[in-house]
């Protein structure tokens, strides 16, 4: 399996944890390791795009945009990938352009159900399936979908297998669950924060993740302070005081989350592993500190 | 804050997702009803505790929340996609024969959960039946969850792509025109319809042409109520609210998203900004100087330095440049927002109370 393809890392997490600059960083991480990586990003619009001031959603789509030694962009979007894959399967090239440009394609990939979905997923292992795919990356980064679209996302091969009871694609949707389930190609990252509501819902999805891919994905608690265990305690209304009331409440958030969250990764067997806030506007500095977070997370 | 509750009959929350939204729209309809606004607050994804604390946890009618003491009334309403298009389908498939067959079908059972635009048009569905039945002053409509705000506006787009006639008339075989475009059409499905035989099987095939037969009759409706729906958004007392917070991928948003609704002639009346900072972090100089000094003296030089840090933060979050001027700031609160006296904490906050001469 090695010889061909390459390792997929998919992140995901609540929306507003701080998923996509964990993606990116982590896409930092990888290339400082050695081996080039494709970030991939989902949707109608680039994130990245606008953050760093890259011209990815000018490029068609599916095509990658250079950011920095080692690392390319790209934004996938599911027509267009669907639309590959179809013309593979077309033996005419003109009819497939007759059919793909009309609007029933559109009605098509709305109606059924997670063919978008594996048009995706079909794309990103597509090195892995077939030798005549190349993709030059040794690591593909996947800015997943939040919390729900991701699970469908995951979910999407088994159902269309399901549904589509014989032919080629009940085999394809089959073979990419089984990369989806692979240890050795695929790894699972889990974004959240110490809060009540985030910890809950990363808890919930680790555990429907473990139990869709049988691998536990790695849970990481975004935006921690580096606190003392103790904190001092000031007379009410001296200047410090508020600030410090405000700083144990947080301390107290981060064990319960911390506590909770090493919990569920004891029980997936899965790592926990802890990331600073970073208390900086510029996008790159913030992606360059939060990869030696990561580096020194492991 | 105070007239854009007293004069709309509808506001529409936006924002992408971790942004607060589902809480910051049940604070504005705690906020109306102590104005004396008989208010409904619509939302279709809401945290398991806030649902409970406004008792709609598993409830497909709007419900009167309990434990209430406001001049107006609390209502609160869970938007259920498939409860929706159960009651298009009973409602319009004519009889229990095709409204039997679509419920059956493979397909029918993703369409109110997975078919992109679903969530959204079910929301808006539900929103004109609100605004419609005479029973509220305003309704307050927490939009689904999406990755960005633009996504809501787009929604109806892509569900058109399904439910337009033409389309509807073309996989049923139905030449909806004549000539050349209709015949090339006409083709163009079969290749289709050919291609999907040949990767899938038959039986596929099958379920697809026979969801397009069944939802030819519910069609028309979900069309009108598209149209409607898009009335009510563009009428002047239907006020969009910006939800977000402060990091600079957020703001370009907002001012992407205020952008588009410009645009298309909705009217955006107010950027709520979420979390934007601690109270502390709003000190004088002289004050965070004390601040550290203090600490330093305790012998707590890494927080006084964490105390700067953030401060500096929060400093530079500040000064982002946004064009809008309609813009509420929000301070971190103290923790989850989820009962009902915390929505009336934060609801103070959004709209201060007068003082009765």
């Amino acid at each position: 399996m090695k010889e061909q393809g390459h390792r997929i890392v998919f992140v995901t997490g609540k929306g507003g944890v701080g998923k996509s600059i964990v993606a990116a960083a982590t896409a930092m991480q990888m290339a400082r390791a050695g081996g080039d990586v494709l970030l991939v990003e989902f949707g109608s619009r680039s994130f990245y795009g606008s953050l760093f001031g890259l011209p990815v959603d000018q490029a068609a789509a599916g095509e990658a945009v250079h950011w920095q030694p080692r690392i390319d962009i790209s934004r996938w979007d599911a027509e267009s990938a669907l639309r590959e894959y179809l013309t593979h399967y077309l033996v005419f090239k003109s009819a497939s352009n007759r059919i793909l440009g009309a609007t029933a394609m559109k009605a098509l990939m709305a109606v059924a159900p997670g063919l978008s979905e594996l048009a995706v997923l079909g794309k990103l292992t597509a090195p892995m399936r077939h030798r005549w795919y190349q993709r030059d990356a040794a690591v593909v980064v996947v800015d997943g979908y939040a919390t729900g679209q991701f699970m469908s996302l995951l979910r999407a091969p088994r159902g269309l297998a399901a549904t589509a009871g014989s032919g080629p694609l009940h085999n394809q949707a089959k073979a990419i669950t089984n990369l989806l389930c692979d240890p050795a190609i695929c790894e699972y990252r889990l974004v959240t924060l110490a809060e009540e509501i985030p910890v809950a819902e990363a808890c919930e999805m680790a555990a429907d993740l473990r139990a869709e891919t049988g691998i536990a994905p790695t849970i990481f608690c975004n935006r921690l302070l580096d606190l003392p265990s103790r904190l001092p305690a000031v007379p009410a209304g001296t200047p410090a005081a508020s600030f410090l009331e405000d700083l144990a409440r947080i301390s107290r958030r981060q064990k319960r989350g911390l506590t909770q969250l090493t919990a569920v990764g004891k029980k997936l067997e899965g790592a926990v592993r802890r990331l600073p806030m970073i208390p900086n506007m510029h996008p790159r500095h913030l992606v360059e500190q939060l990869a030696d977070a990561l580096e020194a997370s492991t | 804050m105070r007239a854009l509750i007293e004069h709309h009959r509808v506001i529409v929350c936006a924002g992408s997702g971790g942004v607060g939204k589902t809480t910051t729209s049940a604070a504005l309809a705690v906020a109306a009803a102590k104005l004396g606004r008989r208010v409904l607050v619509l939302t279709i994804d809401p945290a398991r505790r806030l649902a409970t604390a406004l008792g709609i946890a598993r409830r497909a009618d709007d419900v009167r929340v309990a434990r209430q003491n406001y001049a107006g009334e609390l209502w609160a309403g869970l938007v259920d996609p498939r409860q929706v298009f159960t009651d298009y389908i009973l409602r319009y498939a004519g009889d229990r024969a095709t409204a039997k067959r679509l419920f059956d079908n493979a397909l029918y059972r993703q369409l109110s959960t997975t078919l992109s635009g679903s969530q959204e048009f079910t929301s808006l569905s539900r929103l004109r039946d609100a605004a419609e039945s005479g029973k509220y002053d305003l309704v307050i409509l927490d939009t689904p969850p999406a990755a960005q705000a633009v996504d809501f506006l787009r929604a109806p787009e892509k569900l058109n792509a399904v439910f337009d006639s033409a389309v509807v008339s073309m996989f049923m075989g139905r030449a909806g025109g004549f000539g050349i475009a209709a015949a090339a059409w006409k083709r163009s499905v079969k290749l289709l319809l050919g291609t999907l035989a040949l990767l899938t099987d038959s039986e596929f095939v099958a379920n697809f042409s026979s969801f397009f037969a069944a939802i030819d009759a519910i069609a028309p409706a979900i069309r009108e109520t598209n149209l409607d729906a898009r009335r009510l958004l563009l009428d002047r007392s239907t006020a969009f609210v910006l939800i977000t917070n402060y990091d600079a991928a957020k703001i370009q948003e907002g001012e992407a998203f205020h952008g588009e609704l410009r645009a298309a002639g909705y009217h955006l009346r107010k950027i709520i900004v979420n979390r934007a900072w601690p109270a502390w972090a709003k000190d004088d100089k002289p004050t965070r100087q004390a601040v550290e000094e203090q600490l330093t003296a305790l012998g707590q030089r890494p927080l006084a330095a964490l105390h700067a840090a953030l401060c500096a933060y929060h400093d530079r979050r500040g000064t982002t440049h946004i064009r809008f001027k309609e813009i509420l700031t929000v301070p971190e609160m103290e923790g989850d927002i989820i009962g009902l006296p915390a929505l009336e904490r934060l609801a103070a906050y959004l709209c201060p109370p007068v003082e009765d001469a």
